[in-house]
């Protein structure tokens, strides 16, 4: 190695462990201090490269990562409400044929009725005593005798036009819904009818058309047998 | 907190100040710096699953922060005739820890050539060997070894010819 190549060699590396460059710093004094003033630059230059670091850095990096943490589930927050408006838009397009435009018959009314009022099916909050719902009944002519369960809703709404009581009952499988129509509502009757959630039975009394609806899974004998039983209305 | 937090806290303590600095030598702004530093760290953060091992960290990170750069030189090209300014007024706010010596080097520094300051930011600062060096600037062995040897040697010229700050006064 001639000593172009030496000083190549230690001034890519002041402190190489090269074999050739270590044989020939033991030979040479003169070798020794070229390298000696060579690591005293090494320092200087590590000086001079080492600019003061903000004092708050590592916090600020951590804490924009946490930020963007937080970003981020606010942004999936964002999306998932998103999708759930979807859903629902997706769900009231599914059921529009159900709303609009009205239908003309008495399973059609009262599927876009239990759809309207969805929320009373779950909320099972606050019940309706017997009284009250005799108060409404009263209206159309008729009263409750006695009930076995619970009653959870009971408001008048209208088909086509026509008062009608619109009420939920709380039954071992779950709520059903029982529309109370007066005989002259002039919709076509109907027997039993179903969509995707609901099915529904049609019930023609003497002085009034009853409409039982309850979810797919839920059966609605029972419930229409104490109806039969317990629904009685006035000459 | 998360593994991947705890692993993300301890790379942020452990390179952040190498980092930032290797980064003011890219860029000579400070406030540039810093954003390089936090935009190589959130990339960290999203792609740290792919760092298998800790002692890759730091090639690694230098890596994501050389790229990061190379991005802000597409977003804007910046006028290089600003450098000396900019440098000037970095210098000023330096504080007194920069001694004089240190002052004139560090201008000396920042007159070499990207291609010889870089290499040597990474040795020196960084504690990088010639093999992490040549594979992070993606350059083969020698030409970094060459570009290290022509980067001490012109600082050297310059200390000699400054009487100021004479290598030979420390030699």
């Amino acid at each position: 190695m001639d000593e172009l190549e030496f000083r190549r060699r230690l001034l890519s590396n002041p402190t190489t462990s090269d074999e050739a460059v270590v044989q020939q710093l033991a030979a040479d004094p003169d070798k020794q201090r070229l390298q000696h003033e060579l690591m005293i630059l090494d320092q200087q230059i590590k000086a001079s490269l080492a600019v003061p670091v903000p004092a708050d850095l590592a916090d600020r990096l951590l804490l924009s990562q946490g930020l963007l943490q937080h970003k981020k589930i606010r942004q999936r927050r964002w999306w998932l409400g998103m999708a759930a408006s979807l859903v629902l838009v997706a769900g009231l397009v599914q059921q529009r044929d159900h709303l609009y435009p009205w239908p003309d018959d008495v399973a059609g009314h009262a599927l876009a009725h239990v759809y309207h009022e969805a929320k009373q099916l779950d909320n099972n909050d606050s019940l309706i005593d017997l009284d009250r719902v005799n108060l409404l009944l009263a209206d159309l002519g008729g009263q409750l005798r006695s009930w076995p369960g619970t009653i959870r809703y009971a408001s008048f709404c209208h088909f086509q036009g026509t008062r009608s009581l619109h009420l939920i009952f709380n039954t071992a499988q779950g709520p059903v819904t029982v529309f109370v129509l007066p005989k002259n509502h002039g919709l076509q009757p109907g027997g039993d009818f179903y969509d995707a959630q609901f099915h529904g039975h049609n019930m023609q009394l003497a002085k009034a058309d009853l409409v039982l609806v309850a979810g797919k899974n839920q059966s609605l004998s029972g419930i229409a047998t104490t109806l039969q039983q317990q629904l009685q209305f006035q000459i | 907190m998360s593994n991947k937090q705890i692993r993300y806290e301890a790379l942020v303590r452990a390179f952040h100040a190498d980092l930032f600095r290797y980064a003011f030598w890219l860029c000579h702004q400070r406030t540039v710096a810093e954003d390089l530093v936090q935009e190589t760290f959130l990339r960290a953060w999203k792609s740290l699953d792919s760092l298998q091992e800790a002692a890759a960290a730091k090639g690694w990170l230098i890596t994501i922060l050389r790229r990061e750069n190379a991005r802000r030189f597409e977003r804007k090209q910046f006028d290089y005739q600003d450098v000396d300014q900019d440098w000037l007024e970095d210098e000023q706010s330096e504080g007194p820890e920069q001694t004089a010596e240190n002052q004139q080097l560090h201008q000396y520094i920042a007159r070499l050539a990207e291609e010889y300051r870089e290499p040597l930011v990474l040795q020196v600062l960084l504690g990088m060997t010639g093999d992490e060096i040549a594979q992070t600037l993606e350059l083969n062995l020698n030409t970094v070894n060459t570009r290290l040897f022509r980067a001490r040697q012109q600082l050297r010229e310059l200390l000699l010819q400054s009487p100021a700050t004479g290598a030979s006064q420390h030699g």
